[in-house]
């Protein structure tokens, strides 16, 4: 199939590549198929979670283990069975970027994390229980102290 | 709604497996406590609204945004791709 999306024009989307996320995402419950595209170029670590569903939406996303020392996800056993994981070497976790037009409100949700089974192409969005994880982790701030959090 | 009226050390069993503990009252704050299966999750309502609502801004992400982010590469760029396959 063909979408058209805002940032790559039209793009072919193969079975193979869609990935299904049953439960949608929080705010996004009715959007179901999404596929993950890879620019490539200078963009490492940066992928692009694109809806099939509605090709206006489009995340981007990266890997929250290069951004953030330490970190750690946890899938309590439902989720575990939702996404059919059998083989955690099968399991990809991506963290959604948020790109306003200032840089230094660039930021990455470590609190709630993309898990994607990619043998079985089914992902949901993981809300970790851990206290400690920032919704917002700016990436264009001073990393002095703990990680910052916005009023309002 | 149901609403239910406990005193300190009280509980609500909802179902067979989650009970809702009122720990201790102080002031306008209420400490709560949650006995309840791995399964199932708890949250703060405000930290699940504040996902949506992050999750609503990051569809929204500004064209010169991504712009600047393709032009400055990720920050952390060189550290990790094994996860990748």
């Amino acid at each position: 199939m063909y979408i058209d999306t805002e940032h790559f024009g039209r793009i072919e989307i193969k079975e193979d590549d869609v990935i299904t996320f049953p439960e949608g995402l929080p705010g996004f419950e009715e959007l179901h198929r999404f596929t993950l595209l890879n620019t490539g170029e200078e963009l490492a670590n940066v992928f692009w979670l694109q809806s099939i569903d509605r090709p206006e939406i489009c995340f981007v996303v990266t890997d929250p283990f290069a951004v953030y020392n330490g970190y750690q996800v946890e899938i309590n056993d439902d989720d575990a069975a939702l996404l059919e994981i059998t083989d955690p070497d099968s399991v990809l976790t991506l963290a959604i970027m948020v790109i306003p037009e200032d840089p230094r409100d660039i930021r990455v949700n470590l609190k709630a994390p993309v898990v994607i089974n990619l043998e079985k192409k089914l992902g949901k969005q993981v809300l970790q229980q851990n206290e400690s994880l920032p919704i917002r982790y700016y990436l264009n701030r001073s990393r002095k102290g703990p990680p910052q959090k916005v009023k309002g | 709604m149901l609403v239910l009226t406990r005193k300190t050390g009280q509980s609500i069993i909802i179902g067979h497996d989650i009970e809702i503990t009122l720990v201790e009252i102080q002031g306008d704050q209420v400490r709560i406590g949650i006995k309840a299966p791995k399964s199932v999750p708890v949250y703060r309502r405000e930290i699940y609204d504040e996902i949506c609502r992050e999750n609503q801004l990051a569809s929204m992400n500004s064209r010169s945004g991504i712009e600047l982010l393709k032009m400055r590469g990720s920050p952390d760029s060189a550290k990790n791709t094994d996860n990748l396959k």
